[in-house]
């Protein structure tokens, strides 16, 4: 196959996976996490540092990040017990501004705007084709284990808390532990997309955790339909589609980007105007 | 000791600019429920178009203020129309008025990006310099805060004394009883829009003319008067003006203490620590949610 199929695939797979942990914190629990790219780009800097500065193996970086935005994520939903909707989405953005500012200013590990080059595949995996199989894998166990934890009573109390946290509350579930989990799975599996983007790319720096992906993601969980997995691979596949089949406008290169955030714009406004749940959701926007 | 009076000074500047940009989404919020965070792009909107007609065409100034604050209230009032009264028409919580003004801020950042190139924007005028001692202030520094100044005591007139300041607040108390009142609720949302939207323009004339211009500013002067909104409790224009002199000064503090890196990132702290602590606002009138 073409390189550039393998190269587009392997990016849908590293964002179904943010998707899909975006969905579950934002459909299934109810907490519109704007900083779920910061957690990325946490998940993608911890590994990048590990690996190029500290010389660690691929398996502990990986782990690693992941544990630390699960614990950050954790953090996160602290807050949700007393801020809710749409002042905890608005402060989440906060987070995302400040772990940008972290990321341009904390030069001494993250190399401020210049980021990070040379960032190695991990042994085994340093082709395309390894490197998809292995996002694919990542994406797949990722699909089924949030499948099997919103598909079980926990999911149910989750989508509890959603619909109504007082009724969930007085139905005697610990809501505040339940919101905590979530968000910690949230965070682990998006800090793992984090470093497979990293070693994917090999080359971060801090603009690659700001808006254009939160955008992507927000229209990809949006236009898939909120609280189904499904929906939101379903999603980025849209996403994906629409914005790589602006490249046979053959545009000028400085057109393409913003011509592209654009386009996925108009397309969720349509679909929060025309159609709330998303194309197979099965929550509103509440 | 003199730095601590020009970090003061420079607080007011920036105060005062984000004080129009607040207040205006105060106005918004208060008869529509919505935090128009897309404010951000109608300010970036004014400040191109009076910087496109001034400088890159090299027309009167008088015509750039003109046209700049018709393309903001054009922009704004459109936002209004075909998004926010389509969804109300379709009962869309709160949340989903939050995506789509966001959809809306990234739409409108990518467009000026578009039409205007992400180049940054200069107006290049310099204006005589006050010292006193070792404090400098400019004219256009002075005349920025006059304006702003003006302008929100005429808003506050509007709101206390007209007709449509009355039906503003009967609609922001309560926009069913307002509306059987015989009060035109939509068309009091329309004129809020759209004067919130001619002082966005004017911010953004004075942003342009006193900071340099680009794209990503819209992102955070929205959530830089959304903060200051919450700082002063939201739904209370007073209160909105003094959370922004407070985000200003914070901003200024932090740019001297740590570096203008993290001039940014610091209103959300205060962002943070007012939602967590004091939701209800410094003045707390009005009760949260």
């Amino acid at each position: 196959m073409f390189p550039f199929l393998i190269y587009i695939l392997t990016l849908v797979c590293i964002y179904a996976i943010i998707v899909m942990s975006l969905n579950l914190a934002m459909g299934y629990t109810g907490l519109v996490n704007f900083g779920h790219i910061g957690l990325f780009g946490i998940g993608a800097y911890t590994s990048a540092i590990l690996t190029t500065k500290f010389d660690w193996p691929f398996v502990f970086a990986i782990l690693s990040a992941g544990i630390l935005c699960a614990i950050i994520g954790a953090l996160l939903s602290i807050p949700s017990r007393k801020i809710k909707d749409d002042y905890f989405a608005l402060l989440t953005l906060g987070f995302l501004f400040v772990t940008g500012a972290i990321f341009i200013n904390w030069t001494d590990m993250t190399r401020g705007t210049l980021g990070i080059r040379g960032i190695l595949r991990p042994e085994g995996f340093t082709e395309p084709n390894s490197f998809l199989i292995l996002t694919f894998i990542a994406a797949l166990v990722t699909f089924f284990i949030l499948e099997k934890v919103t598909k079980s009573p926990f999911g149910r109390v989750l989508e509890a808390i959603r619909d109504d946290e007082l009724v969930a509350e007085s139905l005697g579930k610990n809501i505040d532990r339940a919101k905590m989990t979530a968000m910690t799975l949230s965070g682990f599996f998006v800090g793992i997309a984090g470093v497979l983007m990293a070693h994917f790319i090999r080359f971060i720096n801090p603009a690659s955790f700001w808006l254009d992906p939160l955008v992507v993601a927000l229209a990809a969980v949006v236009i898939g339909g909120l609280a189904s997995l499904r929906g939101s691979i379903l999603g980025v596949v849209i996403v994906f589609a629409v914005s790589e089949s602006l490249r046979f406008l053959s545009l000028p290169s400085t057109m393409i980007g913003p011509m592209r955030v654009i386009l996925f714009m108009i397309v969720l406004l349509v679909v929060i105007l025309f159609r709330p749940k998303g194309i197979i959701g099965r929550a509103d926007l509440d | 000791m003199w730095i601590i009076a020009q970090i003061f000074i420079n607080a007011i500047i920036a105060g005062s600019v984000y004080a129009l940009v607040a207040s205006g989404l105060t106005f918004i919020y208060a008869t529509s429920r919505i935090f128009h965070l897309a404010h951000g792009v109608v300010i970036l909107f004014g400040a191109y178009i009076f910087h496109f007609v001034w400088i890159e065409q090299g027309l009167s100034p008088i015509l750039g203020v003109f046209l700049s604050i018709l393309g903001s209230v054009a922009v704004g009032l459109l936002m209004n129309e075909l998004i926010y009264e389509e969804q109300r028409k379709r009962h869309a919580k709160r949340l989903a008025y939050l995506i789509s003004t966001i959809a809306l801020l990234m739409l409108g950042t990518s467009s000026i990006i578009l039409i205007f190139n992400t180049s940054l924007k200069t107006f290049g005028i310099q204006t005589t310099v006050y010292r006193f001692d070792q404090l400098n202030i400019t004219l256009m520094q002075i005349i920025l805060i006059v304006i702003s100044c003006l302008l929100l005591i005429l808003l506050s007139a509007i709101v206390k004394y007209t007709k449509f300041g009355k039906a503003m607040r009967a609609t922001a108390d309560n926009d069913e009883v307002a509306s059987i009142m015989g009060i035109n609720t939509r068309q009091i949302r329309r004129l809020s829009f759209g004067i919130g939207s001619l002082l966005a323009s004017i911010a953004g004339i004075l942003i342009g003319l006193e900071f340099n211009l680009d794209p990503n500013m819209g992102v955070y002067l929205a959530l830089k008067g959304f903060t200051a909104m919450v700082i002063g409790g939201v739904g209370s224009i007073n209160g909105a003006i003094f959370g922004a002199f407070l985000v200003g000064l914070f901003e200024q503090i932090a740019v001297w203490y740590f570096g203008a890196g993290w001039k940014n990132s610091i209103t959300f702290v205060l962002l943070f620590f007012f939602l967590l602590l004091r939701p209800q606002g410094i003045f707390g009138l009005k009760r949260f949610r």
